[in-house]
């Protein structure tokens, strides 16, 4: 166990550093910076306020400056709020993104599971169609139009809920029933098909020859393992859904961090753009690290972790 | 397998899970006091609330709240008012201002604010090592230029305070639009702990101080209790909420959460018209600003007179504004914008032929206050127009010898290539001029739009053929759009130069008296239309929706509106 | 090639299904319609008529007009050849790279499927919207263009994207095919690694490939619709399904929304991306021995619950 957490360790390290230079070069190599205005102040001027953020540096430099400073964890303000520090800006908004998407995952998780075991419990009928057809259509159109079509419905048409805002519990439901659908739909179809592999192994006709039903079968002796599926893909779900969503951030004007992937890009904000990578990429080893421990766990034939 | 056993650590495992998401919850979502008086869907975030480095629109409307210069403008007139100065005055040949503060004026956190916080807080926004970048609007007093320049020091810029109450200038140039200029944000005075920054705790001089800045989702501000100004706020709180997408704007207005909309999306013009409530809540009023392409005349087949001159001589910017942008926006025939007054719009749906409109910010009552001389009273009549002509634009072209839908016989034209920033008007407007250009001119074209900051790169790198622009006026003069093409000007981006326009230009901007000014003014914008790299389009508008509550809400002609005014009233 | 997708064919005729048969046979309408866009006669693409803006379907304009007068229904047929073309990048790609890449890294040793592995984490570890933008604002401007420079850069972007997941399938396959008996007796035989994965491995790998494709597709196509939404999309007046759909977005509005630029582009969008994902279970449950709406004992010759796992493993959200 401990040699693998400590090779997995050092090839998450590479792979963050990977990353960040990468990302570093990218995003440097994009036209324009950050000071550009249509309303442009003469060359001098500009020049200074580039000087202030040592923009001015040779490249490498500044790469090596950037990678301490994230060693350090202050890598001080961003350039499109320059009263904010980045790590205020992601420190207030990433608990958003995680309470938003960690609600997202818990409900596409669970509603997935359900969904794909009353499917495999009657594989061929029309509850098994409905749930296929569900779990395709809930993938069939952009996420954007599916919360404009959510908002006509729910806040305009019943005048259930708020089409946008973050303030109240009930401003949240919309959210994160788009983002669930993707998860769910997923999770239906990966607990189908294991479990329609698994209920034709030896232990399920075992536990059937002793007269259990079908339904409690399926879900006491087969989901554990088809639930392996479900668990590999975890770590990547995860963490795109922990770290917010641009369109549904817009959409509902919710204050998370999934928007900065696309604005800090837009806006060169360098160290903003530095941090919401690094975010995403930490996460996604330590969540692909929780996932394959939960396969782990879950199967513990299989130990190749190769 | 042991499946039953595992049982109760997966549930345990599930409720962790469960607890800890509904503990983040609670940590995430803010807890707010009420909703408050006023509700602003304010666009996109705030970049800097810090006067110097603000640049947009949305961060205007927070620090105005928040800070008091030394002038305020009448809502009704846009006349000049008394702020932190009480009075001023303005030497005979318009060179020497001084402003009268005050006595007793306070920051937020009770501090004394005098004259010496303005010289100070101005000085700042000049220092070339601080790169504000409206640093140049006050350029014009003597010393600025060469010290932004490098050329001489901070305390060689003839900007005095012969007592804690007097702010003394001496300018380069007259400067009639000095008071206006003082209502704007980079002129507001920055307390000297601020250092650069703004935020909950750093102290302002407005009537209402921050109270929480959540980030990207809302700015609240509360009436500050050190503020005696001349007029008193009538609204206790105000909450500036971020709303990046114009769906989620409108969205928010119909259902009830916000009492303002700050702009409404194009798109949705034509449908939301339909709808006599809408209609109701909705205040369309001219921007003193102008939409218009720039053409690049180093690149073929650009460089011809004739063939820009062909290029905006079909083009029917009425039909474009009425049929394109949903009848909102003025159409330009020059590049100084002349919508009408924002209350003839109002009143009547089409502006009387004949009847001279002023420049906005100086339109409506005729008694002029200290500083305001007449001389910015210029009439739209006289001022040089485009034309409207097809015909003439493909006699033009035939007699140049090029091939037109009318003489097929001369040689074709070369394509280029049309540039816009992406956005669904800039595209629809492309799309436009493609077409008219197809059909009128027989001109092939080819679109392409460009993310922001790319865009603004090409732009400055003259790599495009024809350009979207825009210019929002700093002040209201003709100077701060004819300026822009000067061959000296950061802002030409065409590579375009003119020894007669730059010497136009350069006489008007020194001329004492007003008639002589306008005189250069009208010479200068009459070889821009007949020779220069721009294609005047629609003089820009804002579209706010406002709900009824809301009373006191007036247009302000570089959309500024001074919150001081507004009050809720329930109906 | 052709030997091994013959036993293929005859048993997808076993099963006559409703569903996948009419999804098939709308795919196969689109994909003629497009290819037959030229000759339609259809509104010419950059007419704007401003006096029919926002006019219900009638008989002149069957699916009615947009914000500026042109003809829905004109423009969803044009918007299926951008989208189709778009598809065929997206699979052309992961087809050339994925699959080889899969193939290389599960043919050979371990060190090799190691490293090359790592690589393809690392390229899934960089969020993808970040990578878009810039590889859009480095080549300033769209990301995919009609004219000019053909579809190339969206091409480059789906290949840094889309080919990962068929690299990661297309290696797990590799790497069971290659532990079978027949392969292994091919070895023993004296046949050469390189000439076992391309005689033998390969053209086993089809079907796997084939079901790949069809979850590869409608993510390409979500994919441009994203785009269009950030305003990264097809440049008008060229038109795709995508930017039809954040047509579609923007004119939904609480007082007044034209139904139609609503349902008709989400309804063709949805029933082809429901079609492929039909097509694509229909084909998957077929190959599967183990699906029990079918419970055909067939000699598995591959597990495809082992194909969802790797599929989905690298399944990253566009937004």
């Amino acid at each position: 166990m401990t040699p693998f957490l400590v090779r997995r360790f050092a090839s998450a390290t590479f792979t963050i550093w990977a990353v960040f230079t990468l990302s570093f070069f990218i995003i440097r190599s994009a036209p324009g910076g950050p000071f550009d205005l249509e309303r442009e102040p003469a060359p001098d001027i500009k020049a200074a306020i580039e000087a202030r953020y040592d923009l001015d540096l040779p490249l490498w430099k500044q790469y090596v400056q950037q990678g301490w400073l994230w060693l350090t964890l202050d890598p001080g303000p961003s350039l499109r709020q320059p009263d904010h520090d980045v790590a205020t800006i992601l420190s207030q908004g990433f608990p958003v993104s995680v309470l938003l998407g960690g609600w997202a995952l818990v409900t596409g998780i669970l509603a997935g599971m359900a969904l794909g075991i009353l499917s495999a419990w009657r594989p061929g009928s029309w509850i098994d169609r409905s749930v296929v057809l569900f779990a395709s259509l809930g993938i069939s159109l952009p996420m954007y139009l599916i919360a404009g079509l959510l908002i006509m419905t729910f806040s305009f048409h019943w005048n259930l809920l708020p089409p946008a805002g973050w303030t109240s519990l009930a401003s949240l439901v919309l959210p994160i029933t788009c983002l669930a659908l993707a998860p769910a739909a997923q999770v239906a179809r990966l607990t189908r098909s294991g479990l329609l592999e698994t209920s034709s192994e030896d232990f399920a006709r075992t536990a059937k020859a002793k007269g259990r039903s079908p339904l409690s079968i399926l879900i006491l002796h087969c989901l554990r393992p088809a639930s392996i599926p479900v668990a590999s893909t975890l770590g990547p779900t995860a963490a795109a859904l922990l770290t917010g969503s641009l369109v549904v951030e817009q959409i509902f004007a919710i204050p998370g961090i999934g928007m900065h992937f696309v604005q800090g890009a837009m806006n060169r904000d360098y160290p903003l753009v530095l941090g919401v990578v690094l975010l995403y990429t930490v996460l996604l080893q330590v969540l692909t690290l929780i996932g394959d421990l939960l396969i782990m766990w879950l199967d513990p034939r299989g130990s190749d972790m190769r | 397998m042991r499946p039953v056993s595992a049982r109760p650590t997966r549930a345990l495992f599930a409720v962790t899970v469960l607890f800890c998401l509904i503990w983040v919850g609670y940590r995430a979502l803010p807890t707010l006091p009420g909703r408050a008086d006023l509700v602003i869907g304010n666009g996109t975030d705030p970049g800097s609330l810090h006067p110097h480095r603000a640049t947009g629109v949305p961060e205007g409307r927070v620090i105005r709240a928040l800070h008091e210069g030394l002038v305020l403008l009448d809502p009704e007139t846009q006349e000049p008012l008394p702020g932190c100065a009480h009075s001023w005055n303005v030497s005979d040949d318009g060179l020497i201002w001084t402003f009268h503060l005050q006595p007793g004026l306070q920051w937020s956190n009770g501090d004394a604010l005098d004259a010496r916080d303005f010289r100070r807080s101005w000085l700042d926004l000049l220092d070339p090592s601080a790169g504000a970048p409206y640093g140049d609007l006050l350029e014009s007093i003597q010393g600025a230029r060469e010290w932004r320049q490098g050329k001489s020091q901070r305390d060689q810029v003839a900007l005095t305070t012969p007592d804690p109450l007097t702010l003394r200038l001496k300018l380069v140039q007259p400067t009639p639009w000095l008071p206006f200029l003082c209502t704007q944000t980079p002129l507001q005075p920055v307390h000297p702990q601020a250092l650069g920054r703004a935020g909950v705790g750093i102290p302002t001089n407005g009537p209402w101080k921050l109270e929480r800045w959540d980030l990207r989702d809302r700015i609240r501000i509360k009436r500050s209790p050190q503020y005696r100004g001349p007029s008193k706020p009538a609204l206790g709180t105000i909450d500036f909420l971020a709303v990046e997408a114009g769906n989620t704007l409108i969205n928010l207005f119909a259902s009830g959460a916000i009492d303002w909309a700050v702009s409404v999306p194009t798109t949705l013009l034509p449908l939301l018209k339909k709808d006599p409530l809408w209609r109701k809540a909705w205040r369309s009023d001219p921007y003193l600003g102008i939409s218009f392409y720039r053409l690049n005349p180093s690149r073929p087949p650009l460089q011809h007179l004739e063939i820009r001159k062909a290029l905006s001589l079909v083009l029917n910017r009425e039909q474009l504004c009425r049929d394109i942008l949903g009848g909102d926006p003025e159409p330009a025939w020059s590049f100084v914008p002349w919508p009408p007054p924002a209350l003839e719009r109002q009143n009547l749906k089409s502006p009387q032929p004949n009847q001279p409109t002023f420049l906005p910010g100086y339109s409506g009552s005729s008694s002029t206050r200290q500083g305001i001389q007449d001389v910015d009273r210029i009439s739209s009549e006289q001022w040089p127009q485009l034309g409207f002509d097809p015909d003439q634009a493909r006699d033009l072209l035939a007699q140049a010898g090029w091939k037109t839908p009318s003489s097929p016989e001369g040689r074709p034209i070369p394509s280029f290539e049309i540039l816009h920033s992406t956005g669904s008007t800039h595209s629809i407007v492309a799309q436009w001029l493609q077409s008219t250009w197809s059909r009128e001119l027989g001109i092939e074209t080819r679109i392409r739009s460009m993310e922001w900051r790319s865009f603004l790169q090409t732009q400055r790198d003259k790599d495009y053929d024809v350009s979207r622009s825009s210019w929002i006026a700093d002040y209201p003069d003709p100077s701060t759009f004819l300026q822009l093409f000067t061959s000296t000007s950061n802002n030409n981006r065409t590579g375009w130069s003119d020894a007669e326009y730059d010497t136009a230009v350069a006489v008007a901007l020194t001329a004492p008296a007003s008639e002589e000014r306008n005189k250069h003014w009208k010479n200068a914008e009459r070889i821009l239309l007949e020779r220069g790299p721009v294609l005047p389009l629609w003089s820009t508008t804002t579209t706010h929706l406002v709900a009824p509550e809301i009373v006191g809400f007036r247009p302000h002609p570089l959309n500024q509106h001074d919150l001081r005014h507004l009050e809720r009233r329930n109906p | 090639m052709k030997a091994t997708l013959q036993p293929q064919k005859s048993r997808w005729r076993q099963t006559r299904k409703t569903l996948p048969v009419l999804s098939l046979a709308w795919l196969t309408l689109v994909v003629l319609i497009s290819i037959l866009t030229p000759a339609l006669p259809l509104e010419p693409i950059d007419s704007v008529d401003p006096e029919q803006a926002i006019s219900a379907p009638s008989i002149h304009h069957w699916f009615g007009t947009d914000v500026l007068g042109r003809d829905l229904f004109s423009r969803i047929i044009r918007g299926s050849r951008i989208s189709l073309a778009c598809a065929l990048a997206g699979a052309a790609t992961a087809l050339l790279v994925g699959v080889a890449w899969g193939l290389i890294a599960g043919g050979g040793s371990r060190q090799r499927d190691n490293i090359m592995m790592r690589f393809v984490d690392l390229v899934d570890s960089i969020p993808l919207v970040f990578l878009v933008i810039l590889v859009a604002s480095v080549v300033r401007g769209s990301v995919i263009e009609e004219s000019g420079g053909g579809l190339g850069v969206f091409f480059v972007i789906l290949g840094f994207v889309y080919w990962t997941p068929m690299a990661r399938v297309v290696r797990g396959e590799t790497i069971s095919l290659a532990s079978r008996e027949w392969a292994l007796a091919a070895t023993a035989l004296g046949s050469s690694p390189q000439r076992i994965l391309r005689k033998e491995i390969l053209p086993n790998l089809v079907p796997t490939i084939l079901v790949t494709l069809t979850l590869i597709i409608p993510r390409v196509l979500l994919f441009e619709a994203f785009l269009s939404f950030l305003g990264l999309g097809v440049q008008s007046p060229h038109v795709s399904w995508g930017t039809l759909a954040r047509d579609a977005f923007e004119v939904l509005n609480p007082v007044n929304t034209a139904w139609w630029l609503v349902l008709y582009p989400s309804m063709v969008l949805a029933m082809s991306l429901l079609a492929l994902n039909i097509i694509g279970d229909a084909l998957r449950s077929d190959l599967d021995p183990k699906d029990a709406t079918k419970y055909k004992a067939q000699g598995g010759r591959f597990s495809p619950s082992s194909l969802d796992r790797k599929r989905h493993g690298a399944h990253r959200p566009a937004n």
